[in-house]
Order: C-alpha cells, then sequence, then structure tokens
C-alpha cells in the first residue's frame, strides 16, 4: 500500500518483486533482468526509461504476461501471473491489460472497427457489445470517419490510435506501451501521446510507457530508470 | 561464378536457420520426385514383365492360326462350334513343311467355350466362369517350358492327364469356385463329368494378351477327350518350335510362302508388340509423373516468394554494399538448386517405399506376373527432374528478388516484396515454359509437342488459377454471421489469393483425378449392368448348346416359377433370301456400286460386291416368342407389330436400312427364306425405322436381323445361329432359377451380372495406373497445402503473436487455421469431385437412369471427407507449433 501526493491511499495495479530474466546464449547466460521490485499504482502514468539493451522491453514483456520469468513474481489486480496456466494468462491478457506496439500490429485484414473489436470477440464473458464499444472508442479517439479503412488505408499516427481503441477495448486496468510514438512523425507522435494522456485522464486507465525518448518520458507522471537489468532511478517527474 | 562459395554458404545458412520452412520446401520436391520414381520403377517392371515372357505369351517360337475374321463377320465362311479351324488338308500342308524344317509342332484347339462349373457347390451352380478352355496334347504341351501343378505340387501337366475324363484348371478359376483337385465337375459341351486333376499357376496362361484367362480363368483338356466334348479334332491353333539358334523370322516367311491363308505370329511379333506397349506406358506413365513434379514445382514457387520477401531486407542491404542484381538472382538459384539436389535424394528414398506399396497394388490388378526390383534408371530421371524443375520454378522468384530496392534499408519495416517487372515477368515465364516443355518433349519423344503442350498447359493453367483467385475473393468477403473465428478464417484465406489459388489448384487435381477414376470405375459397371438390363430385357441369359431340343425343357424351369418376371427366347438365323414376291431374279434391282469391296488380302478369296452384303444382311432372320407372357409388341412405323396372333404364322417383321430399301420392300411384300435348304414364305406385316431401333423393352427384343418372325414360325429342324433365352427374376429367387436352369443338361445360364464382373475386372487393369497417378498427385497436392500453411504461418507469426497477446489463445490460433485451411480442403473437394461427377453424369445421359442410381454417394462422400482431411492434417502439421509459440518471441524478432 501507498500514498500519493495528497495523502490518499493508493492502490497497486501492477506488482513485481524481484524479478529476473535470463537468456542462454552461446553457451553461457545472459541476465536480462536481475531483481526488479516495483510498484505501479491505479490511474498512474509511468515511463520506463533507459538506454538499449537495458531491458526495459523485457520488463514490459514480462508485465504483460507475454513471457516467462526466470525467477519472481508478478501481480495484475493481484493476481500472480507467473503462476497462471496459458489458458488462464490468455484470459488475463484480454481482461486485465491493454497493449501498444511500436509497430502498431494491427490485423492487415480486418478494418479499424474489426481491429478494435477483436478482444471483446475474443473475451470469454464480453463486458460490451464489440461493434457498438469499439464505434464509440474510435470516435472518443478521433477515428470516428476510419471506422471502415483497412490499417493499408490509414498514417501510421491513424493507425497507432486504432491501436490504442483496441487496448482499451476491454477497458483493461493496466495499459502498456512499447516505443508508441518511435515509429512515427513526431506531429503524429504527439497526438499519440495526447491521446495517452487524455485516455488514462479520462478513463483511469494506468498507463506504463517503455521509451527512450525523452519527450514521451517527460509526459510521464513517474520515470523509472533501467539501466543493466536494475532499477537505478524512480521518481516523480518535475514538469519545467 | 568466383562468388560460388559465398553464394553456396549463405544458401546453406539460410536453409539449416529456417529448418522448417526447408524441411516442407524440400518435401515439395521429394514428393514430386518420388513420385517420378515409383511410376518409372512401376513401368520398368512392366516393360520387363512384358519383355521377359514372349515365348510362354506366344506358346512357341511361331503361333499358327487362320486368316478371314472378317469375313466370318459377314457370313461367308462357316462357322463351326464357334470357332475358325484348321482343315486336315491345311494341317498336312503344315505338318510338312515343320518336317522339312526341322520344327517341332503342337496343335490346340482354343476358344471352344467349354464352361467349368462344381457340382456340389450350390452357390456358384449355374453361374459359370467366362472362362479360357484349351485342348491339347499333354505329351507335348507346351514347348516353352515345363508346366508344373501347384496341385498336387510339381507334378508336370502331361502327368496330370490319366486318359479319362479330366481337366486341369488355372488357380483363379479354382479358387473363385472352390474347386479342389480330385472334385467332379460339370463342363460345357457334354453331360459327362469331369475330374479335376491339376491346379496350375493362373499366368501360365493369363497375361497382357489373355486378360480373359487372368480374370476368370482357364482350363486345359486333353485332345483324346475332344469327341466326348463334342468339339472337332481339328485344330485352331498350331505352336511351333524351331531348332536352336533358328531365325524365327526365317522360318515365319517360308511357312507363309509355303502355306498361304495362315496368321503366323513370331516371338520376335510379340517381342516387338510387347516393347512397344511398354514404351507407351513408360512415357505415359513419366509424363504422369511429370505433372506430380510439376504440382511439387508450384510449392518451390511459393517457398522461394517467402524467401525473398522475408529477405527483402538482407538483399538490400547486400546492393548498399555492391552486390548486383544478377549476383543476387544466382545466390538465390543457387538456394533452389541446392533444396532441388537435397529434395531430389529424398525424394528417391521416399520412392523406393512408394515403389514398394506400388508393386503390391499392381501385382493384384496387372494381368501378368511382376518381379520387384529397384532401378537406377528411375532414380537418375527422378533425381535429375527433380533438380531441373526446381532450378526452373525457382528461378522466377529469384527474378524479384534481384528487383529489390536498396532504398529498402532506410525503412525496413516498409520493405515489402517488389514486382519484377513486366519485361523480365515474361521473358521468365516463357523461359520456363520453354525448359520444362523440353523437358516433357525429351520424355515424349518429341520436343516441340512438349514445348506446345506445356505452352497450353500453362495458358489452361493461368485461366483456371485467375478463376479460382477470383473465387476466392468472392469467398473471402462471405459474411462471417457474427463468428470472429469465421472472419479471421475467411479474411485470411484471402490474404495471399494467388498462393491460394494455385495451391487449390493443386489439391483440385488430385481429388479431380481420383473422383473421376473411382466415380467411374464404379459407376461405370453398375451403368452397363443396368442397360444390359433394360436393353436386353431381363437380368438372366440362358444358352443351349441344342437350342431347338431344349426350348422346351428351359421354358419349364421358368413358365409360372416363382420370381421370375417375364422371359421370352430370342434366336437369329443366317437364311438366304431367295425371292421377293414370288420373283427369283430380285437382285437384279440393287444398284451395283461402282467398286467391288476388296477381299482384305485374303488370298483366294472372293472380292465381295455390294450386292452380295444386301442379300446377305436380308438373310438375317431374328427371332422372338410372340406368345411368352408379358410380350410387349414393337412399335412400327407402318403396318403393325406381331403380336400373340401370329404366333407359328409366316408373318414378319421388317427393321428399315438401307439394305431393304435397295429392294424397296413394304408392307405387304413376301419375301421366301431358304434355312439351309428348306425354304419358306413369310409376308411383311409391319415395318420398324432405323428410329425405332432405340425402343428396345423388357420382353420384345428381336433386334438381330433385319427380320422379325415368331419362333415357331421358323422351319422346323433348322438350327440357329444362336438362340438364348432371356428372364427377368427377381433378386431373391435369381439363384434357385439359375441352379434350376443349370440341372439342364448342356443348357448354360448366365446371370447378366457377370458382364459387371467383366467390366469392373477390365476397369481395375484400365484405373490401375491413372489411379496410382491420382494417388501421388494427391500426395503432392497434400504436401504443397503443408508448405503452403506453412509459409502463411511463417509470415503470419507477428499476426498470431498480437492475437495472443490481446487475449486468443493457441488452441484457438490453431483453430482458426484449421478453419481457414478447412475451407480451402472443402472447396478444393466440391470442385474436384464436382468436376468428377460432372464427367460420370455425361456417361448416362441418355442411358434414362436417375442420377441416384450412377453416381455413388458413398464415394462422394469419402472424396470430400479425404479433400477435408488431407487439409486438416496438413494444417495440423505445420501450425501446431507457430500455434504454440510464446507472443514475446514473435513480437521481438519478427
Amino acid at each position: 500500500m501507498a500514498f500519493n501526493s495528497t495523502g490518499t491511499e493508493r492502490a497497486s495495479v501492477l506488482r513485481t518483486r524481484d524479478l529476473t530474466k535470463d537468456l542462454p546464449l552461446g553457451g553461457g547466460v545472459v541476465h536480462i533482468l536481475r531483481g526488479i521490485s516495483l510498484d505501479i499504482y491505479k490511474g498512474e502514468r509511468v515511463g520506463i526509461i533507459g538506454p538499449s539493451g537495458s531491458g526495459k522491453s523485457t520488463l514490459l514483456g514480462l508485465m504483460g504476461g507475454l513471457d516467462n520469468a526466470t525467477t519472481g513474481t508478478i501481480e495484475i489486480d493481484g493476481i500472480d501471473i507467473t503462476r497462471l496456466s496459458e489458458a488462464r494468462l490468455t484470459e488475463v491478457r484480454n481482461e486485465k491489460i491493454g497493449f501498444v506496439f511500436q509497430f502498431f500490429n494491427l490485423v492487415p485484414t480486418l478494418t479499424a472497427i474489426e481491429n478494435v473489436s477483436l478482444p471483446i470477440e475474443f473475451a470469454r464473458h464480453p463486458k460490451f457489445n464489440a461493434r457498438k464499444r469499439a464505434k464509440e472508442l474510435l470516435e472518443l479517439l478521433g477515428m470516428g470517419d476510419r471506422l471502415n479503412h483497412r490499417p493499408s488505408q490509414l498514417s501510421g499516427g491513424q493507425q497507432q490510435r486504432v491501436a490504442i481503441a483496441r487496448a482499451l477495448a476491454n477497458n483493461p486496468p493496466l495499459l502498456l506501451a512499447d516505443e508508441p510514438t518511435g515509429n512515427l512523425d513526431t506531429e503524429s507522435g504527439k497526438v499519440v501521446l495526447s491521446t495517452l494522456e487524455s485516455v488514462q485522464r479520462e478513463t483511469g486507465t494506468t498507463v506504463v510507457v517503455v521509451t527512450h525518448d525523452p519527450n514521451i518520458a517527460a509526459a510521464m507522471e513517474r520515470v523509472v530508470t533501467l539501466v543493466d537489468g536494475q532499477i537505478v532511478e524512480s521518481g516523480e517527474v518535475i514538469k519545467v | 561464378m568466383k562468388h560460388l562459395n559465398f553464394y553456396i554458404q549463405h544458401a546453406l545458412r539460410d536453409m539449416t536457420r529456417n529448418g522448417r520452412r526447408t524441411a516442407f520446401a524440400l518435401f515439395c520436391v521429394a514428393a514430386g520426385v518420388a513420385a517420378i520414381v515409383a511410376l518409372r520403377s512401376l513401368s520398368l517392371t512392366i516393360g520387363d514383365s512384358l519383355a521377359g515372357n514372349i515365348a510362354s505369351i506366344n506358346h512357341g517360337d511361331l503361333k499358327v492360326s487362320l486368316r478371314g475374321a472378317f469375313d466370318n463377320s459377314i457370313g461367308l465362311t462357316a462357322v463351326n462350334d464357334g470357332r475358325q479351324e484348321f482343315s486336315p488338308e491345311l494341317l498336312k500342308e503344315i505338318q510338312s513343311w515343320a518336317e522339312a524344317n526341322n520344327v517341332k509342332t503342337t496343335a490346340v484347339i482354343s476358344d471352344a467355350n467349354i464352361q467349368v462349373t462344381p457340382l456340389d457347390n450350390k452357390q456358384n451352380a449355374g453361374r459359370p466362369q467366362f472362362i479360357s478352355s484349351y485342348i491339347i496334347d499333354p505329351a507335348v504341351y507346351p514347348f516353352y517350358g515345363p508346366v508344373t501343378a501347384i496341385d498336387p505340387p510339381g507334378v508336370p501337366l502331361s502327368k496330370l492327364f490319366t486318359g479319362g475324363n479330366d481337366v486341369v484348371i488355372s488357380k483363379n478359376l479354382a479358387d473363385a469356385n472352390k474347386i479342389k483337385v480330385g472334385d467332379l465337375v460339370r463342363v460345357g459341351r457334354t453331360t459327362e463329368q469331369f475330374t479335376v486333376r491339376g491346379i496350375v499357376p493362373t499366368d501360365i496362361e493369363g497375361n497382357v494378351r489373355n486378360m480373359l484367362a487372368s480374370f476368370f480363368g482357364f482350363a486345359y483338356f486333353s485332345n483324346a477327350q475332344s469327341a466326348v466334348l463334342n468339339v472337332d479334332n481339328l485344330p485352331s491353333e498350331v505352336y511351333m518350335l524351331g531348332p536352336a539358334g533358328s531365325d524365327v523370322a526365317a522360318l515365319s516367311a517360308s511357312l507363309g510362302a509355303q502355306v498361304p491363308g495362315l496368321n503366323i505370329t513370331t516371338t520376335n511379333d510379340v517381342r516387338a508388340q510387347n516393347q512397344t506397349v511398354a514404351d507407351v506406358i513408360d512415357r505415359l506413365i513419366v509424363v504422369m509423373g511429370l505433372a506430380a513434379l510439376l504440382i511439387g514445382g508450384t510449392g518451390i514457387i511459393h517457398t522461394m516468394l517467402v524467401v525473398v520477401s522475408r529477405r527483402t531486407v538482407e538483399i538490400a542491404v547486400l546492393k548498399t554494399l555492391g552486390v548486383k542484381g544478377s549476383q543476387i538472382t544466382t545466390m538465390f538459384l543457387v538456394e533452389s538448386i541446392i533444396m532441388g539436389v537435397v529434395g531430389s535424394l529424398l525424394g528417391i528414398l521416399l520412392g523406393i517405399v512408394f515403389s514398394l506399396g506400388i508393386y503390391v497394388f499392381a501385382q493384384n490388378v496387372w494381368p501378368q506376373a511382376l518381379g520387384f526390383r529397384l532401378y537406377p534408371q528411375a532414380m537418375f530421371t527422378g533425381f535429375l527432374l527433380g533438380v531441373l524443375i526446381t532450378a526452373v520454378f525457382g528461378f522466377l522468384p529469384t527474378l524479384t528478388a534481384a528487383a529489390v530496392r536498396p532504398a529498402t534499408v532506410l525503412r525496413p519495416n516498409e520493405a515489402s516484396l517488389p514486382t519484377a517487372g513486366c519485361l523480365p515477368t515474361g521473358l521468365g515465364i516463357l523461359l520456363v515454359v520453354i525448359a520444362v516443355g523440353l523437358i516433357a518433349g525429351q520424355l515424349i519423344g518429341n520436343l516441340l509437342v512438349g514445348v506446345i503442350g506445356i505452352a497450353i498447359a500453362s495458358v489452361m493453367m493461368t485461366v483456371i488459377v485467375g478463376l479460382l483467385y477470383v473465387l476466392i475473393a468472392i469467398v473471402g468477403k462471405l459474411p462471417a454471421f457474427g463468428s470472429v473465428d469465421l472472419r479471421l478464417a475467411l479474411r485470411g484465406m484471402g490474404t495471399h489469393r494467388a498462393r491460394t489459388a494455385s495451391t487449390l489448384l493443386a489439391l483440385i487435381v488430385g481429388i479431380f483425378s481420383l473422383s473421376v477414376i473411382t466415380l467411374m470405375a464404379e459407376s461405370v459397371p453398375r451403368l452397363l449392368n443396368v442397360q444390359f438390363t433394360q436393353v436386353l430385357g431381363g437380368n438372366v441369359m440362358i444358352f443351349g448348346l441344342v437350342p431347338a431340343l431344349q426350348r422346351p425343357f428351359i421354358l419349364a424351369q421358368l413358365k409360372d416359377k416363382p420370381g421370375v418376371i417375364h422371359y421370352n427366347q430370342v434366336g437369329q438365323y443366317s437364311a438366304k433370301l431367295v425371292a421377293v414376291n414370288g420373283d427369283t431374279n430380285f437382285a437384279s434391282r440393287i444398284k451395283e456400286e461402282d467398286n467391288p469391296i476388296p477381299s482384305f488380302g485374303r488370298k483366294g478369296g472372293n472380292a465381295v460386291s455390294y450386292r452380295d452384303i444386301v442379300i446377305n444382311s436380308l438373310g438375317s432372320v431374328g427371332t422372338a416368342d410372340v406368345a411368352a407372357p408379358a410380350y410387349l409388341p414393337q412399335v412400327v412405323a407402318s403396318g403393325r407389330p406381331l403380336d400373340a396372333q401370329d404366333a407359328g404364322k409366316p408373318n414378319m417383321l421388317m427393321q428399315s436400312s438401307p439394305f431393304s430399301d435397295a429392294l424397296g420392300l413394304k408392307v405387304g411384300d413376301t419375301v421366301t427364306m431358304s434355312f439351309g435348304g428348306k425354304e419358306a414364305t413369310f409376308t411383311i406385316v409391319g415395318v420398324r425405322s432405323p428410329q425405332n431401333k432405340r425402343d428396345l423393352n423388357a420382353s420384345s427384343l428381336s433386334n438381330f436381323g433385319t427380320f422379325t418372325a415368331p419362333i415357331d414360325a421358323i422351319p422346323a429342324g433348322v438350327n440357329p445361329t444362336f438362340e438364348f433365352t432371356l428372364a427377368q427374376v427377381d433378386d431373391a429367387h435369381l439363384n434357385e432359377v439359375l441352379v434350376n436352369l443349370s440341372s439342364i443338361p448342356g443348357v448354360f445360364p448366365f446371370d447378366v451380372g457377370f458382364f459387371e464382373t467383366l467390366i469392373r475386372r477390365l476397369l481395375e487393369q484400365f484405373t490401375a495406373i491413372p489411379s496410382i497417378v491420382a494417388v501421388l498427385s494427391l500426395f503432392a497436392g497434400a504436401v504443397i497445402i503443408a508448405n503452403t500453411v506453412s509459409l502463411a504461418t511463417l509470415e503470419r507469426r507477428r499476426q498470431v503473436g498480437v492475437m495472443k497477446a490481446i487475449g486468443l489463445s493457441g488452441r484457438r490460433v490453431l483453430g482458426q487455421m484449421v478453419l481457414e485451411n478447412g475451407l480451402i480442403g472443402l472447396i478444393g473437394g466440391l470442385i474436384g469431385v464436382g468436376i468428377g461427377v460432372l464427367a460420370t453424369l455425361l456417361l448416362s445421359i441418355n442411358s434414362q437412369i436417375p442420377i441416384t442410381q450412377t453416381i455413388s454417394w458413398g464415394i462422394v462422400g469419402i472424396l470430400l471427407a479425404l479433400s477435408l482431411l488431407i487439409s486438416l492434417v496438413a494444417t495440423l502439421l505445420s501450425a501446431w507449433t507457430a500455434a504454440s509459440e510464446k507472443p514475446i518471441n514473435v513480437l521481438r524478432y519478427e
């Protein structure tokens, strides 16, 4: 349990303890993450920064249940995902986590609205009407006039906004973004960033962004710095 | 070529690092090569079998029979007991020539249609086999080697005959009728019983030139028994053995010059004919195998395109480093050639396994004994074709590799496969067509035909792939009915339409070939059986040795008997027209044609005039029992039909034809016929027009002559050319009626279903090789599908990773792929089987037989299921690991 700046109690959405990740390489072992213990709270906007090879993306993958940790625990909404079966982990990813990738990763054969509908349609117990919810989200993100466009018919910024809408489809408590503006021009990057900010503000979704772009890091409330698989710094961003 | 080492290293590394993709590509080549190796081995085995026992097939160095089969057909030569026999004078001439030339001879009476049926086996009694019978001289026959019995084991043929009523039968005849050595059997042409003294191997007489013996068996009788068998002791064939080292061609020429009118077949003739057959089979088989390899070749195109598209950035990097487009092309060509070499070697191994399976199958259907061995030339052909086709097919995608722009390195995530451009693509396709055409031309022995054939086939394939492309585009847009899995499957199908279309084509080719063969093989005998029954008007045909005598006994077994629905007795007499309306000079009214019809080289034979043919034709008189129950009068164009009131009266129905027109015959005219010297005058009461020929119905048939007369209006004591009784008997009583009829001495009832058996056996022969090819094509099709699915999953790894990241389980990812490829399998099956069904239905357009009876719907279902199964198994095999991969691996490294 922790407290925010106004002294109110804040609940952890994501908690890691002594998280390590080793990978075999050329007969030896590379220690990608070395004992990461981190709490991310409800409604927070957190940036994870660090130099190339520091383990940022690996940490994000572990937090999203995309990969298995070597040791340690990861709790999302109180559920230790390191102990879950693949089937249950799939459900957790569907209900609790939204992903935004650097290269958008939209399904090329589906339209914008179909892409956004996917997580709801995949859900074991859908909480929304897939099409209605997808339309609402796309309109919220300013994509109401591009509902039936395929990814190839959208600009990079537009594709990323569709990807954010898709990440929010099941109203997950946690949104994980890996270099969300890394493949965009400055203008599009700004739009995407402001979209993430407004999402966090209006929906209360916790947003975790992995980046090495200082401008993006500056837009976060808190920044965690990783070096060589260890947290070397964690603190609130001071707006200048 | 100074960089060859680099190219090879590069190719090998790419292949090993992408082991899974390489494995499927190699399997595509291997499947095609295996088909070639297996089929070529089969054709060489058949060739060996055809070349191996020439003397046995010919029964000696020379086989001599009489010429003149054509003359028989127009009735100019007297026919005795159903065969042509040597006259004693001619035999003497042959014998004196043989003695003068130191040639041994043995004479055989064959084709005398002597049936053998077991006495004590109710099941088979009355259902004679259509066997070949040989009345031989056991002491001499045959020349080409000893014939020893299977039972009693090792006893030579000459020792099996004891001098009594003995018969030696083939193994297949014994097996089919459950006859054992020592059993008493009833044989045709006599009421005396014979004892089975031995059982000999079927392939002694059964071979490609005597398929009936292979299908139904044969029997040997001693010529000492020819009197008991009521057969003239005059041979129909004489077999000869020349002195060791003699020139059979010279012997044949000498005999032909001294004794004219003989039909002489030498071992050289048989060898040449068999060689021709073997060559045709070899070419046919290898070209069919090439088709399987070409299907495999499309897999290589798919794989190389994916290899190039996935290495677009790498190619761009190499280009920025100064590697030329032509070098890039060579680099990828080297990779495809290496795949060709390794795949072909694997194909040879697989081909050996296939050869063994095919040999076991072929041995059961091929009418001659086959020997199995490995053929290095088959392996060499497979290897060579495998490497060539892979290189040729791998060439097109390498052109696109050369077209990759170096600027791609700057935007690696936007890298997409470039097109090679119209001109290079066009030239590339032309080169591929010419290369494959030359390969095919080399195989069939005509390069131009090969190139033109492949060019036409390519155009057709392009059109078909184009149609399938459109079909897939339409299917991809079909509604998913709210199912997200179906929507993804439908959209997935539309992602690479050209690849999906060519994969579909491979599957369709396999399924179509198999469906046409199996459906036709199933439907043709069925159709023929139904048609026989409909056209003949019954399902039991009854033949007697002395029809005039046996007629009342046969009738007694049919009239008012349970299960007998109706029957009729039908015959045909060869009479001579002697007067028309009392005018014996009627022949002068026939306008003679300008040229006499040639005598077809028959030495001493008379040239046949048109007048002769007209008179001969008008002497053909069919008979029918107009008083039989359920007799249906025929439809006439003028006058009236024959009916019960005509029984015993000299009235006739005439079939209108150019021959009857030549004499201007009409209703009311009288014709006087001479039946072996007994004259009778008939009145024409009705005329059937040629159009009425098809209106045969159940019990009014008598379409065996220009005229039809009541059976009892023919002068007494005249023997018909043939006569048989037809009866329609319900299935429940069929066996009982057959057994009762066969109890009449000298009477043989045939179940018309026998024809179905015969046709079925013949079809088994003719469809054996195409069946093997179809199965191998289908196998190649299955491998292509596995390859395509594997490539699709490879390309969609990232998509799979994303899907899993947003909450789709691995099992459901797999399910989607299964659904997508199941749809492809279903479409392929429906099209392939659909065309097969249509082709089969075309056969029955005129038969008026309902579709439900023509098509075996069980087989249709099995083929559809097979198509689905192939797609599903191929999908599961190739997509399993992709679906179970961790999303992070995919997202990070893709």
